[in-house]
This record gives structure tokens, sequence and C-alpha cells, in this order.
């Protein structure tokens, strides 16, 4: 193990299959900054977790989880350290299943985000830049001016400018725009988008989402067909990128 | 008897009831218009083609199903002027009959169908034996018919004209007919008018036995028939005026609850008077009535003979149109009282048999003495019975088999020997008493003879104890055994006391034996069924069911039965015949055709019943509740010379096997859908673990050949670049995984489309998004029509389609070509084209390159794993769209479009402006 520094982030990966542990392992040693700690079972997944978040007073800041554990399934530990402390700590699953559904349902477990293996290092990377660079959580909320990328919001006027420009938006459209700002970098299911914008009753209506992020791609993106905003979850919704970041 | 008015004026209830029952019946069955004659040369046949041409000319679809002009040259002309069915040729020994085709009119469905001389026997080898069966049908079809009767062709009335014109009348109808009519016309000239034409030649009096027939046109005979003609036909009116009251009650001057008759019928020839008379006093009376037959359990050892009256009896009563029922009891007396009371009888008719007989009435026991000695509420009606002589029997009907205990030639001669060795026994106990009277005496001798009497009753029955009986006593006085012995009348009373005795034991003795006899049949008939059902309840399968079937029916009974059954998949088509015969060959259209009759009309067919009586085996529709499930074929079976018991216990049989086949079917269907749970389970748990195992170690391998590139400083050039090699490899086989798993599960079929409404740019941004590594930065246009409207599709799907789409006309085109995609609608369908500036599809392979493991090799080496359009032609297919390829016309390039059908748009979201 590498030195270690005070501001170094620990990160806690629970993974059965030693090909996937082991590179993660090595790769996340030899980037500056972060602290990778390897558990193979949910069980000594969730000892380590209660020893760092009640003895030490130092919860994880960031948990690679994967799905199929020998011991039983993440969704469950995903909802236990929900319950118990975690409500901060960042959640990212790692699963080879590629199953709509499973997203779905991890997402809505309470995790973050997600990746299908196989994944390249840099892409976790990215990830994980794009998760930290809205840290600490809450900021965002409590604020009411944003710049991301070439786009400026100010929650105070409801406007929304891109380069300069005012960009004119219907209450809906600025609504839905607000709500992906304010979840930057997280995946959005097309159930959350519905019941946040058009109310519960609706959750049925995909094609809603659907049409008015097409509308929001038109105005915002450059080229609406490869958007770098509103980037498309396959089967799952969308999430908020950050060009700048992702790069 | 006299009915009584109800006091409340309120409608019978039952009446109603029955009206009701009728018109319904009546709203399905088509209409039959009766021409009713006293006698042939009346007109009835004029009268009949005259309506047909007045209905015609109203624009009903007229048809002439039958009509004999005899070459009278009037009704000819009638006749030529409507269309007429071509009628069927049934070859018949020598000669070739030309027969009405029922089949070509049930298929032809005319609005009214003309059928003349309703008494008609068809020729052998016709579905039915009758005309007027052949009526019934077209009614119940729906089909309305006009049809001419003759008056002395009705059953009630044939016997009367037999007695008034002494001429034999051969065919029959039952009166049912003319009651069912909804119309009855009475065409009627005078007998002086009738001669006239006779004389004249315009009477057609048939090929043969022309001098019978004019023997029957005497005056005083056309009198007597035209009077039964015109009672008929008022009897008809008055029915009807009934009718009319009964559905107007405020117009009824006067009615009545319904009066019942009730007659039981015994296995005697001359009980067919009964039912006649029974008939005559109720229509007489206008009550309904009911003939019963109480079958005993004595009955089951009755003659065939026997059961062949008691059929006849209760088919006479219900083509007369009485209900019949056969019940039954040990108590004939009490079954029948107990069956009156409970259908409300008012009266119940009973034959007094002139002859010996007739003194017998008062014997405790009958059914005479029972009734008038118990019942205070019912009318009892003693009627006059002629005897009849029972006609000899019928030879073929000795060779029949009925489960022995009927005659066969094995028990007939075991009947003889049994005649023989009984008296044989009464000899020699003459002999014993003879050589040992000295030490018995008188009482001792008597008591031998009546053990021997006792003996061959225990042994053989009640005849053989008589014989012994018999021949003891005649031998005890030709052998002078009585010499020595007091010849005073006291002694005398004493000696016909002990005969007595000695008769009245052997008889009692036999008599518990016959019913010890009757209880081992019927314990035997319930054991049977009780095997039959275990047979039935460990077979497997429909096979194993009807295997189980035959073999117990043939081991207890002795019949040979096979079944009809439709295809499983097939319940409408035609019915294969279970086991497959082959020695069955020639008749076996005839048997399929009756099989077919019984599964539809779910009555029984064949042999013994009305319906194609010639072909030489017994139909019994086999009936889980309402419904056929095929028909059971009981080959060289006669019901009627059968016991008693048999239809009742084969319908049994038929419904047990219905129950039996209905409940593997419906286990068949479940095992069906288990299996195919099973096979879905296993094959998702199997695509699930095949992926899992797939992905896992490939995400090892990426993970590790990214991490080892991202920090580079220590490796060359050379060893960066296999690093990168590993990389791309790693990526295209999680690609080749990807589809193969695709595929698969498209495959399976069992994939479940999960249809949303979605923006075309939403799927294609998703596309280009998968495609980046391919396309990389290469130029795309889109021209998608503005009011392109919401696709209805799956969307993870689509966007495979489209992926593969864009990957293969990334791959076949030079990179600094652009891809196009074109997108537009019609009414009909959503078109979506890919357009590349690559090098298009070899021609001739357009279709080929749709099919898996298919395709056209790329310029750099970059093979793809064949899959990707055959996934696509997949999911479109799945859509209920097309997909297809073509060349650029002018320029280089392929175009692959794909449609999908286009739906009526959903609810659109509502802006908050």
């Amino acid at each position: 193990m590498t030195n270690i520094h005070e501001g170094d982030l620990d990160i806690l990966l629970v993974e059965d299959d030693p090909g996937i542990g082991g590179f993660l392992q090595a790769a996340m040693d030899r980037e500056p900054g972060y602290r990778l700690y390897w558990e193979t079972t949910l069980k000594d997944a969730w000892k380590a977790w209660e020893k760092r978040q009640i003895q030490e007073g130092r919860p994880f800041a960031l948990i690679l989880l994967d799905l199929g554990l020998p011991d039983g399934d993440g969704q469950g530990f995903i909802r236990r350290l929900r319950d118990h402390g975690g409500e901060q700590a960042l959640i990212i699953v790692i699963s080879a299943r590629g199953g709509e559904a499973d997203k779905v349902q991890a997402l809505d477990s309470g995790a973050d985000d997600y990746l299908t293996k196989p994944f390249t290092i840099g892409e976790l990377l990215a990830r994980l830049r794009a998760h930290l660079r809205r840290r600490p959580v809450g900021s965002s909320a409590e604020s009411s001016h944003w710049v991301i990328g070439v786009l400026e919001l100010d929650d105070l006027t409801h406007t929304l400018r891109k380069g300069g420009v005012p960009i004119p938006m219907t209450p809906k459209e600025y609504q839905l725009f607000h709500l992906f700002v304010m979840n930057q970098g997280r995946i959005l299911s097309y159930r959350r988008i519905l019941g946040a914008v058009w109310g519960e009753h609706s959750s049925d209506q995909a094609h809603y989402v659907r049409l008015y992020i097409k509308r929001l791609r038109e105005k915002i993106e450059d080229d609406p067909g490869m958007p770098q905003y509103l980037v498309t979850e396959k089967g799952v919704g969308y999430r908020f990128g950050n060009p700048e970041v992702s790069k | 008897m006299s009915t009584e008015d109800r006091k409340d004026g309120r409608p019978d209830p039952d009446a109603l009831l029955a009206q009701v029952q009728q018109e319904e019946q009546a709203r399905q069955r088509g209409r039959l218009k009766i021409f009713l004659g006293a006698a042939p040369g009346v007109g009835k046949t004029y009268a009949m083609l005259r309506y047909g041409q007045q209905e015609m000319a109203k624009g009903v679809d007229v048809l002439v199903g039958v009509v004999e002009t005899h070459q009278r040259s009037e009704t000819q002309a009638l006749a030529d002027a409507l269309p007429a069915l071509p009628r069927v040729h049934i070859p018949y020994k020598n000669v070739v009959l030309e027969e009405f085709d029922l089949d070509a009119a049930l298929a032809r469905r005319p609005g009214l169908l003309l059928l003349d001389e309703l008494a008609h026997s068809n020729a052998p080898g016709s579905r039915h034996k009758k005309r007027w069966q052949d009526l019934a049908e077209l009614l119940d079809a729906g089909l309305s018919v006009a049809t001419t009767v003759n008056v002395q062709h009705l059953e009630s009335v044939h016997e009367v004209v037999q007695q008034i014109t002494g001429i034999q009348v051969q065919e029959t109808l039952p009166d049912q007919i003319i009651q069912q009519a909804d119309e009855v016309i009475l065409v009627d000239i005078s007998d002086e008018d009738l001669l006239q034409r006779l004389k004249e030649g315009k009477v057609y009096l048939g090929d043969r036995g022309q001098r019978a027939m004019t023997h029957f046109f005497r005056k005083g005979n056309l009198i007597a028939l035209r009077q039964l003609a015109l009672r008929l036909a008022a009897d008809r009116v008055d029915l009807e005026l009934r009718q009319f009251h009964q559905q107007n009650p405020e117009e009824r001057q006067r009615s009545g609850s319904r009066d019942r008759l009730l007659v039981a019928v015994s296995g005697r020839p001359e009980d067919e008077h009964l039912v006649r008379a029974a008939y005559h006093l109720a229509t007489a009376q206008r009550a309904d009535w009911l003939v019963i037959h109480v079958d005993t359990p004595r009955g089951l050892l009755q003659k065939p003979q026997t059961q062949a009256w008691i059929w006849n009896h209760l088919h006479l009563a219900e083509s007369l149109g009485a209900e019949t029922a056969r019940l039954t009891g040990v108590n004939i007396g009490a079954e029948v009282l107990a069956y009156a009371r409970l259908r409300d009888v008012t009266q119940i008719v009973l034959g007094q048999t002139q002859g010996l007989r007739k003194f017998l009435w008062w014997w405790p026991g009958s059914l005479t003495a029972h009734l008038l000695n118990s019942e205070r509420g019912i009318d009892v009606v003693i009627h006059p019975l002629p005897v009849k002589k029972a006609p000899p029997e019928d030879r073929r009907l000795r060779n029949q088999q009925y489960l022995g205990i009927v005659d066969t030639p094995l028990r007939r001669s075991i009947r003889n020997r049994a005649f023989v060795i009984s008296g044989a026994i009464g000899l020699a106990l003459s002999g014993l008493a003879w050589s040992l009277g000295a030490y018995l005496g008188f009482a001792g001798v008597f008591m031998l003879y009546m053990l021997g009497a006792v003996g061959t009753a225990l042994m053989y029955g009640r005849w053989p104890s008589l014989i012994t009986f018999v021949a003891a006593v005649v031998s005890y006085y030709s052998f002078g055994l009585d010499r020595g012995l007091p010849t005073t009348v006291g002694s005398l009373a004493y000696f016909a006391l002990i005969l007595s005795l000695i008769l009245l034991i052997s008889q009692l003795v036999a008599r518990s034996r016959e019913q010890e006899l009757m209880a081992r049949i019927r314990e035997r008939r319930a054991r049977n069924l009780y095997q039959l059902v275990q047979a039935l309840s460990s077979a497997r399968g429909v096979e194993g069911i009807l295997n189980a079937s035959i073999e117990k029916l043939h081991q207890t009974l002795g019949i040979a039965v096979a079944f009809w059954l439709p295809l499983v998949d097939n319940a409408g088509g035609p019915l294969q015949m279970f086991p497959a015969s082959t020695d069955l060959e020639a008749p076996q259209r005839n048997l399929r055709a009756a099989a077919r009759w019984s599964f539809l009309n779910k009555k029984n067919a064949g042999m013994s019943t009305d319906t194609l009586a010639d072909i030489p085996a017994l139909f019994m529709p086999m009936l889980s509740g309402e419904r056929a499930l095929g028909v059971m074929m009981l080959s060289d079976l006669d019901l009627r010379r059968a016991p008693a018991d048999w239809l009742r216990f084969l319908e049994t049989v038929a419904r047990l096997i219905a129950v039996a086949l209905d409940s593997a079917q419906a286990s068949l269907q479940r095992t069906e859908a288990d299996v195919r749970l099973r096979v879905e389970q296993l094959q998702n748990a199997l695509l699930g673990a095949v992926s899992h195992d797939l992905r896992t170690p490939l995400a090892g391998v990426l993970g590790t050949a990214t991490t080892l590139s991202r920090n580079a400083q220590g490796l060359t050039a050379d060893e960066h670049d296999l690093l990168e090699n590993i990389r791309e490899q790693t990526q295209k086989m999680e690609h080749t995984v990807d589809r193969i798993l695709h595929m698969a599960a498209l495959q399976s079929g069992r994939l479940h489309i999960k249809k949303e409404w979605v923006p075309l740019e939403d799927l294609l941004v998703t596309a280009r998004d998968q495609v980046k590594a391919v396309c990389a930065d290469r130029p795309f246009q889109t021209r998608i029509s503005k009011d392109l409207p919401l696709l209805l599709v799956d969307p993870q799907l689509m966007v495979q389609v489209l992926t593969n789409l864009l990957e293969n006309a990334c791959r076949y085109s030079p990179s600094d070509r652009a891809i196009e995609l074109e997108a537009y609608a019609n009414d009909a369908e959503i078109t979506v084209c890919v357009i590349d500036h690559g090098f298009g599809v070899p021609p001739g392979r357009e279709e080929e390159i749709f099919l898996r493991f298919s395709q056209v090799k790329p310029p750099h080496g970059l093979g793809g794993s064949g899959l990707g359009l055959a996934i696509c032609a997949a999911i479109i297919e799945l859509h209920g769209g097309r997909i297809w390829v073509r060349n650029r016309v002018a320029v280089r390039g392929a175009v692959f479009c794909f449609t999908v059908p286009r739906e009526p748009e959903p609810p659109m979201p509502s802006d908050g402006d």
C-alpha cells in the first residue's frame, strides 16, 4: 500500500472475482488521491463499513459494489447501508448484468450509479470524478446559480443562458432541466423523472420524458444527435453530464 | 275425470312453460307446413307446388327437394317452374334408387324446401330410415319445409285404416309431426270427385298392386278416410284455438290444468294396444301422457324377445308423442305410483289381458291389485287387451350372446342336461325308495323325495326341481311302490299335503337361488363398472384410457369397442378411429359418417336406433357435461335384444370414459404449460449464467489491459501497442458475446417485447452512443420528417436495430464518407433507412445477408459476428414490420430500410404554459 495522505479518498470495493478485484486494486493504487479497500464478501464488507463508520468515525466516501456475491445479493446491502449511516456514501454498482431491470432495481435501492462489466479503468475514473465534482453533497441544493460548461442557470430568475444567450423555456422544460442540474452525474430513471416533474400518477407515461428530453436537447446541445449534457443511460434513464469533467 | 277450472283464472304454469319452450324452439327451427289429404289423388302435391310458386313470387328462395308428379301434366308444369335439387342415386341390389339428397339440401339452405310424400321409406343405406326423419333434421337445421301426408300413414290411425280397408299400411309416420307443424292445410275433395278422377286415370296408383289399390278406392273406404282426415284437421284447429287462448288469457272462456295419463308397459306383445289406446284417450282428453316401463331385478333374466317388445312399446309411444321413461325398482306397483305422484299424473291406464290371466288381476302382487288397493287420488282405467301371440323368435336372436344370462347354445345344452339329470335323479330316488322302502317307511320315502327336489332346485332351479319331483312321483306309482299303503281318503289327503309341501319348499329354494343369481349379476355389473373406473384412473394419457376401456369392455361384456375422436388440435375436424383398423376399409366411410352424426348431435346412432340403422354398430357419444369428447362404437350390438340395463350401463360407461378423457386432456395441457415454464426458467438461468461467466473474465482482461496502458511509463511502444491490441480484441469479443446472447434470447421466442412510445431521435442518440467506437468522428446526416409520429416499439430492441445498421454502415464504407439516416411515415407505417456510401451488397445476396452467420467480407478485415442483420430481422419481425436492403442507384452504397406499423398516437403531455 502506498503512503496515506490526509485528503485521500477511501473507497470500499466489494467484489468476489479475483481478476476484477486485482486489476482495480492495482489501478487505484497507481492513481493518486484514491485508496482502495477490497472485500470479497458482503459480510466482510459490512464489518469493514461498521468499523470505519462507528469506531473510527471516518466512513467510506465511495463504495464499488458487485451485485452477485457469494453470500447474497448486493441490493440488500445497498438498502442496509442507506439505513445505517451511509446516506451520504456514493455507491456505484459494478456488475456483469446488463439487463435494464437490474439497473433500475439497483438505482431504486439507492445506488448512485451503475457500470456494466466490462469497463475500462478510464470509464471508472471519469465517473468518479463526475460524482466527486458535485461533492460535498448539499452544496448544489443550497445554491441558486450554476455554471455547467457553456450553460448558466439562474434559479432566482428561472433563466438559462447558453454562451450568454438566454434560451426560452416552458415551465415544464425548466422544471426538468432544473431537476437534472440538481442531480448532476446521477442517473435519473424514467420513473423518478416522471414522479418529480409530472407527478406520481403519470409513472407509465415514459414518452413524456422522452419527448421533453428531445426538446431540451434541441435547445441546449450543439448537436442534438450527439448530446453532451443530457446523456442517455440505455434502458434506464438519463444523466446530466458535465462535458468538461468527462474529458 | 274432468278438467277443473282454475279458480284464480291464472294460466297454468306448466302450460306456460311448455309454450315458452315451444316458442324458443320454433325461433331456431324451420317452419313446417303440411298438406294433409285423405287419400292419394286429392291434389296435395299440386297444392304444395302452387304454394311454392306463390312463395317464390314473394321472393322466397324455393327449392324442390323431392316431388312425385307421376307424369300428371298440370303438376309437372308446376314443378318444372321451380328450381329442383338433383336426386342422389343409391345402388340397391340390382337397381339404382333415386332419393332425396339430404346433405345437398342442408348445404344449399333454401328459404323453403318442398318435400313430397313424407311417409316415404328411404332406400337402405340412407342416413335415416324414413323421410320424416330427414325432415326432422332439416327443421332442426332451421330450414322451412312444406310437405304432403296421406292420413292413412299416421301412426295413430294406421291400425284403424287397416281394419277399415283391410290393407296393410307399410309406411307410418309419428303423429307428433302433425302436432309440430306450424300449419296444416287439409286438401279435401269429395269422394265422388275423387272416384271420378280415378276413372279418368288422373290418380297414380303405384307400379305394383293395381288391384289392391283399386280395392282401396272403394267408396266406403274413401268416406272413412276422409272422416279421419277431417277429424285430424279439426283436432288440429282445436289445438290452435286452445293455444291461442293460452296466449291470450283475457279471451279464454274455459281452461283447466292439464290432465296427465300414465301407462306402464311390460314386455308383453299385447301392450302395444295399450299404448295406442292410451294415445286415443290422451288425445280425446287433450292430456299429456307418459309411458313407462319398470325394470325389476327379475327383468335381467328376461328373454331378448321381451326386451325387444319393451323397446318397441316405448318407441311407439314416443312416436305418438308420449314422454317415455324407464325406471328401476323391485316393486313395480310402488315404483309406478311413486312416479305418478311425482309427475302429478291424474289417471293411470292399465291393460286387462283377456284369457286366463284376466282372472288373476286381484292376485296380491299384481300391478292392478296394488294400484287399486293403495291409490285414492289417481283414477285407474282398465283397458281390455286382446291376447297377442308373440311372433316366433328370430333365428338370429338365438345366436346372440348376452352376458351368459340369456340363451346361448352353451347354456341351452347345460339346461337340457339339467332336465335330463333332474329326471334321472327322480327315477333314482324311486329306485332307492323301492330298495329301502321297507326300512324308511312312508314318511322316510317322502323325506327322500323332498331331499331330491330341494337338491335339484338348489343345483338347477325351479323347473328341473319340478321335473325331479314329477319323475319321482310318477315312478313311485308306476313301480308300484304305493302298494301296501293305506288308500283311505284321509291318507290320500295326507299324501297330497306332503306333495304340496315338497313342491312349495323346492320352489322357495329355487326362488332364493334365482334371487341370488340376480344379485350376482347386479354385483358383476357393479364390479365391471368398478374395474373400469379403476382401469381408467390408472391409465395414462388418452391412448391409455382408450386401450383400458377397450380391454375392459371386451373382458366384461364380450363386445368389440372402438372409439372415434377428434384430433387434439382440431376439435371441429374429422374424427379419427381408435384403434386404427385395417379390416374395416370399405364400410369405414359409413362408420365415419355415423360417428360424426352421433358426435355432432350428441345422440346414439347406428344399429338399433333410428339413425343410420343399417350400419352394423352402435354409436354412443361420450359426453362430459354438455361437451362430446368422442364417440364410442360398439360393433354388432343390437340393444333391442340386449339385457334391459345395457343401454344405461353403456351410457354410464361412455360418460366415465368421457370424464377420464377430459381430465387426461386437461392434465396434458397442464403438463405442457409446466414444461414450457421450466424450459423458460432453465433458458433464462442459462442465459444469465453464460452472460455472467463470459463477461466477468472479459472484464478482468479489459480492466487489466487498460490499467497497464494508463501507466505506460515503463512500457515500450511495441508493448503499448500489444496492450492496445488486447483491449481491442477483448472489446470485440464482448461485442460478439453480447450478440450471441441477444440472438439466443430472440431465438428462444420468449423475448417479451415491452413496447413504449419513443421519438426516433431518442433511439438514435442511444444508438450513436453505442457505435461511437466503430464510427468515431464519421459525418452523420439525418433527414427525419418534421411530423414523424412517435414509434410504438421496444426501445431497447429498436436501439439494437439502429446500432447494428449504423455499425454496418460504418464498417462497410470508407471512414470519410457520411452516414445518412432518413425517416418518414405514411398512414400505415413508419420507414427508417440507413444509407451509406460504401460498396453496397453483392447483387443477389440481398435476402441472404439477413440470415444468421452470413456476412459480406468487409474491406478492412473488421469482420462482425455475422449476427447483426439476423438480429435486426428478428426484432423487426417481432414488431410486425419489414426489413430490406437495396443498392443505391447511380452512386455506390447500400440502403438498409425497415418499417414498423404506425399506431394511433398516445396522449401528449400538456405543458403548463
